[in-house]
């Protein structure tokens, strides 16, 4: 039985792992990473005892603390986490330069057609382990199997510092046994809801009829066919700084009516948004770039520290860098937007936040009625006016 | 402050077995006496994986033999009764448990037992009631370093996983052949002592062979070199790791098990 070959790297927790690599003494230990002189400090990242011990990542340091007294603090050191960040991209593009970055620590690399190379799928595998090993000290999970959702799942599953190899047949027999939380794109909120509904393994979930699918939300089928297995989605060798959505709005007379900047950049962001939700994705970043009617140009981005997949979020990233990058009082002639940084949401994704509840469920909605009618199918009525 | 590499856990290498006269003039001189196979053996070996408690219950004093036969403190796994893994009596099975302990202590006392295998048939399957015997018995023999050995791949899942590191038991890692319903090519750390076993790759005498021609496997230096980068990972999550090769016949497994120990050695594992 051959192996699949879309390799899933998961170096989890690389910061603790780092701080670990650069001091032996921590070896062991519960500890973590985090800004301690900041006023408000939340936990980076934590050693594999410190989660034992009930830490988390993004848990207040004061609360951290509390819980564990005397627990050791290490201080971030971010360009530590960004050299090794690119050190194991650079491993992986000297098996293939089908790699795509994954978010922190995550790289999926396709390692078809390296077999004369580099031997059997399995064996490549090790050894770019052994070569992540030499030039990081990382010891990353790494799964293989035929496509991107069971790799993934199953570094999940053999964590940390696991290998898997899975053939074609033992791939749905092996995801199925899994908590259905491990499937990519179940988030906190969901999996409560899925628990709701008796949903508990993945294989709960692949059983689920089209119509049953449909009614877990507009993400549904998606995530039915992932917990079947499937998963057509190509190993994307562009970097995500490279890697965008973008539109563009003439305006018809040039204007400088905030409201209708405003109004129409938000219909701008609600199609990007909803081509990006619609392959599991969000962005952190926004660009604009606007032309004035005598030709000048100007523009501005504003950043997010997380994955944005919602339209209001997403609006609110468009708005600051607008605000940024409107400099003059000059009638605007066109509106460029630019959504990058892009990267899976994941759990990010997930429609039924219960802080969030109204905007999701509405969003959720809309995705519906654009999935099924087109996306002209429905606006705001604030819009129609701003057009009329 | 950075600190300096080096080895990261204590690795040692082995097989499954040793009293078997065919390794005569592969790890045994010829002609020695079956009484002496332990004491060379510990002569080249750190580390041995007894397997005749699997067939009868040990005794102290066959335990106390054998340590005194090793020349070497070499170290010891146990796999542990059949009575225990493939023939479990509902009525009987923790008095086999008291009996297994009690035979086994003088090795624990004395600090050389590293595991304690508890291997698993292809027949049991993750269901409730092997779910419900297996956390039994590893409450039962919580004493000892456990570690368990599962032929179904259906005992792969992350509940499992997270339950066997919540107990602190060690998960066995395979080499054999990579057939339907056998366990996933994988490693991974479940608790301090990691654990490999190799069964050799005989497709085509898994499930028709006996017990003897079914580990009929020589490794290749290929095959073997592709676990170096994997011992390596392993080396970083457990403190102790344990090899044992049980592809017996023809002494694969002694030859096989200093291939291994060479190429570790060269790649500064061991």
């Amino acid at each position: 039985m051959a192996s699949g070959t879309i390799l899933h790297v998961n170096a989890i927790g690389i910061m603790a792992a780092i701080e670990e690599i650069r001091d032996r003494s921590l070896r062991g230990r519960p500890f973590v990473v985090a800004n301690a002189l900041s006023p408000r400090a939340v936990v980076l990242d934590l050693s594999p005892l410190a989660h034992r011990e009930g830490l988390r990542r993004g848990m207040v340091l004061s609360v951290a603390r509390d819980l564990r007294p005397g627990i050791e603090v290490r201080p971030p050191r971010p360009e530590l986490y960004r050299a090794a960040e690119e050190a194991l991209w650079s491993v992986g593009l000297g098996y293939t330069p089908l790699v795509e970055r994954a978010g922190r620590g995550h790289l999926f690399i396709d390692l078809a057609g390296t077999r004369r190379l580099f031997g059997a799928p399995e064996d490549a595998a090790q050894k770019l382990r052994g070569r992540i090993m030499e030039e990081t000290g990382l010891s990353p999970s790494i799964a293989l199997s035929s496509n991107k959702t069971v790799s993934k799942v199953s570094t999940r599953v053999f964590r940390p510092a696991g290998f898997v190899a899975l053939s074609p047949n033992e791939e749905s027999s092996l995801v199925r046994m899994q908590p259905v939380g491990l499937l990519p794109g179940v988030g906190p909120a969901l999996l409560g809801r899925l628990d709701l509904l008796g949903i508990d393994e993945i294989g709960d979930l692949a059983d689920l009829s089209e119509s049953e699918a449909r009614a877990i939300g507009p993400r549904g089928p998606e995530l039915v066919a992932k917990a079947r297995g499937i998963d057509a989605s190509p190993v994307d060798p562009e970097p995500p700084e490279r890697r965008a959505v973008a539109g563009e709005i003439v305006f018809e007379p040039d204007t400088t009516d905030p409201e209708v900047l405003g109004l129409r950049s938000g219909a701008l962001v609600a199609e990007l948004a909803f081509s990006l939700r619609k392959d599991g994705l969000g962005a952190r970043r926004a660009l604009i770039e606007l032309t004035y009617t005598d030709g000048l140009r100007s523009s501005a981005h504003a950043g997010a520290a997380r994955v944005l997949a919602r339209d209001d979020e997403l609006l609110v990233l468009a708005l600051t860098a607008l605000e940024r990058a409107r400099k003059r009082r000059v009638r605007v002639r066109r509106l460029g937007l630019k959504l990058s940084d892009i990267e899976s949401a994941g759990p990010e994704l997930d429609l039924f936040e219960p802080e969030d509840l109204r905007l999701s469920r509405l969003q959720s909605a809309l995705d519906r009625i654009r999935g099924r009618f087109g996306f002209a199918a429905i606006e705001p009525c604030s819009l129609l006016a701003a057009r009329a | 402050m950075d600190s300096p590499p080096g080895p990261l856990a204590d690795i040692r290498i082995g097989t499954s077995g040793y009293d078997y006269p065919e390794w005569e003039r592969v790890l045994y001189s010829k002609g020695i006496g079956r009484k002496e196979y332990l004491g060379a053996y510990s002569e080249v070996f750190g580390t041995l994986e007894l397997n005749f408690p699997y067939y009868g219950m040990p005794k102290p004093e066959t335990i106390r033999e054998l340590m005194a036969r090793a020349r070497r403190p070499i170290d010891f796994a146990i796999k542990a009764n059949q009575a225990l893994t493939h023939k479990i009596n509902p009525a009987t099975w923790k008095d086999s448990v008291e009996e297994f302990a009690k035979g086994i202590a003088p090795l624990h006392e004395s600090g050389r037992l590293c595991a304690v295998l508890l291997e698993f048939p292809f027949s049991f399957r993750y269901r409730d009631e092997e779910r419900r015997y297996l956390d039994k018995a590893l409450k039962a023999l919580s004493a000892f370093p456990l570690v368990v050995e599962f032929r179904s791949a259906q005992w792969f899942n992350a509940r499992v996983i997270d339950g066997l590191k919540a107990r602190r038991v060690g998960l066995c890692s395979v080499d054999l052949p990579r057939l339907e319903g056998l366990p996933p090519l994988s490693d991974l750390v479940t608790s301090e002592t990691a654990y490999v076993r190799f069964h050799g790759r005989n497709e085509a005498t898994w499930w028709n062979g006996d017990a003897g021609t079914r580990y009929e496997y020589l490794y290749t230096r290929d095959e073997l070199d592709a676990w170096v980068p994997r011992l390596e990972a392993m080396s970083t999550q457990a403190k102790n790791i344990r090899v044992y090769f049980n592809n017996h016949r023809r002494g694969d497994a002694p030859t096989n098990a200093r291939q291994l120990m060479a190429l570790a050695t060269a790649a500064k594992l061991i």
